[in-house]
């Protein structure tokens, strides 16, 4: 497994959302989904597709739909706590630039 | 298993120290800490979010490293933030490491809820494959 394509997976907050709500509920679709999100199916299963290649989901046909499941959930418990931290981390340390350069005027204007 | 970020400041070393030691000016909403080995004390983030902390080294215009938890939480994870002068300014590294691994996922009602433990509660299968990332 990739762990660039687990990072850049989890970067978007809205599939952080998709990839917790597959692990809450095993079995959803792209419908399901989509109803308790506010994006479209279409994207949903955009978001879906780039998880599923992450290996973060995998898909299961049924009939007309796919029932999706995250795997494995351990796994992905960890790699989430680092998303997470790592994006509060990125919010932080932007602030911390934006606290320390202003003092010296040597931010370009924007 | 660790998360590592870094930025660089158009700062000389101790300057990019004192901005980093004045935590209310970017980490926290509030403080009731003094930036001392042994100290301890909390932190509010921006958030609203309380945080247990405990220090464990300050070395001015190099290193400061914090242990801390989100009040109520069992994981305290350790949080080193290192400063490197460079061509251009001075890089901010910051690690933060968890001692435990989250080793399964939980339901109550509609709500995943993540379990912790220490490494070895974690499968040998499953911390092999952790380990990949930490």
């Amino acid at each position: 497994m990739s762990t660039d394509a687990v990072f850049a997976a989890l970067a978007d907050p809205t599939r952080r959302t998709v990839l917790d709500t597959v692990a809450a509920r095993e079995g959803i679709t792209a419908t399901q989904l989509a109803a308790g999100l506010p994006v479209t199916r279409q994207a949903v299963a955009k978001h879906l597709g780039v998880l599923a290649e992450a290996q973060l989901v995998a898909g299961e046909r049924a009939g007309r739909e796919t029932r999706w499941r995250a795997t494995p959930a351990p796994l992905t418990d960890a790699i989430a706590w680092m998303a997470n931290v790592g994006a509060a981390w990125d919010d932080r340390l932007a602030a911390l630039r934006d606290s320390a350069t202003p003092a010296r005027g040597s931010r370009p204007p924007r | 298993m660790h998360v590592t970020r870094e930025i660089l400041l158009e700062l000389d070393r101790d300057e990019a120290w004192e901005a980093l030691a004045d935590l209310r000016g970017w980490l926290c909403a509030g403080a009731d800490l003094e930036l001392a080995e042994g100290e301890r004390g909390w932190l509010w983030l921006h958030d609203g979010e309380e945080r247990d902390v405990e220090v464990e080294e300050v070395v001015p215009g190099e290193r400061l490293v914090l242990w801390w938890r989100a009040a109520g939480d069992d994981l305290m994870t350790r949080v080193c933030l290192t400063l490197d002068e460079e061509d251009g300014g001075t890089r901010v590294r910051v690690v933060e490491s968890a001692p435990v691994y989250a080793v399964s996922t939980t339901r109550i009602g509609d709500h995943p809820v993540l379990r912790y433990g220490p490494a070895s509660c974690a499968l040998p299968s499953l911390a092999a494959r952790i380990a990949t990332f930490a």
